[in-house]
């Protein structure tokens, strides 16, 4: 078991990510459920909120937007989240009256400091832009970068010529990151 | 910068940021860097690239995880579903097992009514029975009446007495017979009871009927109570 500060660190460094996810799955997803359930969610997109508020969490730790000061202030993080993404995304069609009707006679309250750290910037763009570059490029890129496969291995697997021919193709599938990140 | 200066320039970013860069090289990058300010912004450039490579990386490592948490937990769910349905199938038919053994345990046995005895029997006209067909008779009738008023002792002698009589038709034969087994079950004589019942329930061509379940019911309050003497 990690503690709070353990699993900002190994997440900041990439390390153990599956060991981290698996912890923070078990010890919040319960109670991020039952704050989805109390706000009408339905029970076919709370699976979806409980991913969109883990990966929020990653992409706000990786961006330098939040130390854990206790264990309690992680959970209440997450928390903050949950109902940011709540408010934000799943607003259905039948709920939109009774959101009228509730918003009617109070002001919404003021933007949180999570709310403005929701905000998009390169790391949360970093998702979306990479999956725009073509499959081929994604494959050898994820090949090498995350799975340290050697050029002649990825020529291999992926029948992509020879180790030569794969590094040249590695290259323009950069420039073309490059060119997706304005760079 | 042609494609092969550039692609050199990656692979050079690339050795020193994963620290195979040393020694003289590695100075001459790093003054270069700092002296011309192109290759200063080509580095962040970059160095930018490869953080949302590596950011990808990891975000898709946890999505990935995830994914086969949540698909785990609900083979589990699926998994206790299906084991919480096997356990109520199973309580369910262990239930209904112990509701029908009480009812068969308890259940008094129900033998074909008196009133219709009492027309047969009674039919036959009154002036022509024998004396010791008329004490036949009254005993029998006696005898259901000690069994409705719970004093199955009594009963066991009327009908024993019934039973002596020779010249009785089989139907009342066979009636005052089941009237004793069940006389014998409930004065607590299970072995008298069930000698007796195992006659019956061989009889080949039965006057008296008793229907499937009363006999079911019979037979097995007589192996309670043997058991449990």
């Amino acid at each position: 078991m990690y503690t709070a500060q353990e699993m900002v660190e190994k997440l900041r460094s990439g390390t153990e990510v599956e060991a981290v996810t698996a912890q923070l799955y078990g010890q919040y997803q319960r109670s991020i459920r039952e704050q989805a359930r109390k706000r009408g969610i339905r029970p076919d997109d709370i699976n979806d909120l409980v991913q969109e508020v883990m990966i929020a969490f990653l992409r706000n730790v990786r961006a330098g937007r939040f130390e854990p000061r206790s264990e309690g202030s992680l959970s209440r993080y997450l928390s903050e989240i949950a109902r940011n993404l709540t408010f934000k995304n799943y607003r259905g069609e039948d709920r939109r009256d009774r959101r009228e009707e509730e918003y009617q006679h109070t002001q919404l309250p003021p933007p949180t400091p999570e709310d403005l750290m929701m905000e998009r910037d390169y790391i949360e763009q970093s998702w979306e832009i990479f999956r725009r570059l073509c499959t081929v490029c994604q494959r050898i890129l994820t090949a090498y970068y995350r799975d340290e496969m050697p050029m002649a291995e990825i020529a291999r697997v992926h029948d992509l010529g020879t180790a030569d021919a794969v590094k040249v193709r590695k290259f323009r599938c950069i420039k073309e990151l490059k060119g997706l990140l304005g760079l | 910068m042609t494609p092969e200066q550039e692609m050199e320039s990656w692979e050079a970013f690339e050795r020193y940021r994963t620290g195979k860069m040393t020694g003289p090289e590695k100075d001459a990058f790093e003054q270069e860097m700092q002296q011309n300010a192109e290759r200063k912004r080509e580095l962040e450039n970059n160095r930018k690239t490869q953080q949302v490579m590596e950011h990808y990386f990891i975000e898709q490592r946890m999505r990935d995880a995830l994914q086969k948490l949540q698909e785990r937990e609900q083979e589990t769910r699926q998994g206790r579903s299906a084991s919480c349905y096997r356990a109520l199938g199973i309580y369910g038919s262990l239930l209904a097992a112990a509701c029908l053994l009480l009812y068969l345990t308890f259940a008094p046995v129900s033998l074909p009514d008196a009133g219709y005895d009492v027309t047969i029997t009674r039919s036959a006209d009154s002036a022509h029975l024998s004396p010791a067909q008329r004490r036949a008779f009254g005993h029998f009738f006696e005898g259901q009446a000690h069994m409705a008023e719970g004093q199955y002792v009594r009963a066991v002698y009327n009908f024993e007495q019934v039973l002596q009589y020779e010249d009785l038709r089989p139907y009342f034969r066979e009636a005052a017979q089941w009237h004793l087994a069940v006389s014998y079950l409930r004065s607590r004589q299970p072995y008298k009871a069930g000698k007796l019942y195992a006659r019956l329930n061989d009889c080949e061509v039965c006057e008296y009927r008793i229907n499937w379940l009363n006999r079911l019911k019979m037979r097995w309050q007589i192996t309670w109570q043997q058991w449990m003497n």
